[in-house]
């Protein structure tokens, strides 16, 4: 298969954390479930950001920051201003926390709330 | 009628049947829907005990602490923070809910910023700012309840044309987008910069043309109010006597700290005296050896150099609800939902206390386990 990824550029955003009424709910429900991942780790940036660096609403993108980093997916809203990405606040955004992110391409799995809070212990 | 405890709103109008809720945002209806998911247990290390094992293991770590911190409490009762600053006292433990809004708090408690109620608002209120906060997202039913949308006393043709609403963010958000009808979005990148130009226009002086026509709306009434969100506090950062004169100015102010009870938070500590504390901070110090969490997820709020910091702690976790930082606790105690299973007092944004009204009971819940802790010591 080839791996077209490998061809995107990287890109550097401030990062914006912010919150979600139905990350909230989901949130209240259960932390370790499917709708929490869902709804927690995604990115958003900007439809001309990502049409810029090449990148497509629903792939999955790895965020880096301060020599950390995870798998989310990259969603592309107008919420997010052009310099900016959008975090909800979650364990996610308080892992990657920090004033700005890298995103890129990768062929990796969404990180789950077990794998990131092993990083903590 | 059900009063949710879903954020601070405190929405007292929920009608519930069964398994069929009505009025309740996406929030508040996911909180008394979903009460029976992901519950915790009493543990002890990671292994099942019984409640009372995991209250006596809770005071022998806190007899052997030299310096605890209290954190959280935004969920709990006015009944449940009081007993927490007994405790606190007691063991001279720091306190903190993790909000930033203790400073504001303080100042409509001591009368030297004007506040108001959600219920004047809705009857009065004409130019209505929500700054640095996203109210669709954190408050769901705010705009529609209390501000922009309804009809009230005086504002009788509601935001068709008796309010002029002001959303002001770092980025246009879900409540920025709604400024369409009798609105404006102003975009900021310095939040006191453009309160020194509101400051400007009101005296008369030049602004941009957005703060002139904000400034014009604001002459036609003598109720305007704003609604100050986390992203204000932060672009304030601790210089408030410029936002206090152009409050002043303008009318009141209202805090919206989702945190269901943070108001409640901050009267509690005020009325015992006790100085709010900054976790964090105390973490970064490694001034702490030993935290009590009650009804919050400081892994899920807290910045990963610091919550690294908290994990490293003894930690006594008192919640209704398996979270990330129960997860990794030495003790775990289950509590009720304040609301849905135990009754109780808590303050709204606006400062109006609000008496629940649960549905179901529960044996235990945090006034009963913090008296239960305090009793041990």
């Amino acid at each position: 298969m080839l791996r077209f990824a490998k061809f995107l550029k990287k890109v550097e955003l401030k990062l914006i954390t912010y919150r979600d009424g139905f990350q909230v709910s989901v949130a209240m429900k259960d932390k370790f479930g499917e709708e929490f991942v869902e709804k927690s780790a995604i990115v958003i940036i900007n439809p001309n950001t990502a049409k810029t660096f090449g990148f497509k609403d629903g792939q999955i993108v790895k965020v880096s920051s301060n020599e950390r980093c995870a798998n989310l997916r990259l969603k592309v809203s107008e919420i997010a201003p052009e310099d900016c990405a959008l975090i909800p606040k979650s364990i996610y955004s308080c892992y990657l926390s920090s004033d700005k992110i890298t995103i890129e391409p990768t062929d990796g799995e969404i990180t789950t709330p077990n794998e990131l809070l092993e990083r903590y212990t | 009628m059900w009063v949710c405890t879903g954020c601070s709103c405190l929405c007292d109008d929920i009608e519930i049947e069964g398994d069929v809720i009505r009025h309740a945002c996406r929030i508040g209806a996911g909180l008394y829907l979903n009460r029976s998911v992901a519950r915790t247990e009493p543990l002890i290390d990671g292994k099942q005990t019984d409640i009372d094992s995991a209250i006596e293991r809770a005071v022998e770590i806190l007899k052997d602490s030299k310096r605890v911190a209290i954190y959280g409490l935004n969920n709990s009762t006015l009944e449940a923070q009081k007993i927490a600053m007994k405790l606190a006292e007691k063991i001279s433990a720091y306190v903190d809910n993790g909000s930033k809004f203790g400073k504001l708090a303080e100042m409509i408690l001591r009368k030297e910023i004007p506040s108001t109620t959600l219920e004047n608002v809705k009857d009065y209120a004409y130019v209505i700012f929500y700054w640095g906060c996203d109210i669709h997202n954190s408050m769901p039913r705010h705009m529609s309840r209390y501000t922009y949308y309804p009809r009230g006393k005086k504002r009788q043709r509601g935001y068709e044309e008796d309010r002029f609403l002001v959303v002001v963010d770092v980025r246009k958000s879900h409540t920025a987008m709604l400024a369409k009808k009798n609105a404006i979005f102003i975009k900021s990148d310095d939040d006191r910069k453009i309160i020194r130009e509101f400051l400007t226009a009101l005296e008369g002086g030049i602004a941009s043309g957005d703060v002139l026509r904000v400034v014009k709306e604001i002459k036609k009434s003598d109720f305007n109010v704003i609604f100050g969100g986390g992203g204000l506090i932060e672009g304030l950062g601790n210089e408030l006597e410029e936002f206090v004169r152009f409050v002043s100015n303008v009318g009141y102010f209202i805090p919206t700290d989702y945190r269901t009870n943070s108001m409640g938070f901050f009267k509690s500590l005020f009325e015992a005296g006790i100085p709010k504390a900054n976790l964090e901070d105390l973490l970064i110090d490694e001034a702490v050896d030993t935290a009590i969490i009650v009804g919050s997820d400081p892994l899920d709020s807290m910045p990963f150099d610091v919550a690294k910091k908290l994990a490293k702690l003894k930690l006594i976790v008192i919640d209704p609800k398996v979270s990330f930082t129960s997860k990794i606790a030495d003790v775990v105690i289950p509590s009720a939902i304040s609301g849905v299973e135990c009754g109780g007092r808590m303050l709204r944004s606006d400062f109006t206390e609000v008496e629940l009204k649960p549905i179901f009971k529960s044996e235990f819940d945090d006034a009963k386990i913090l008296k239960s802790i305090l009793g041990g010591l």
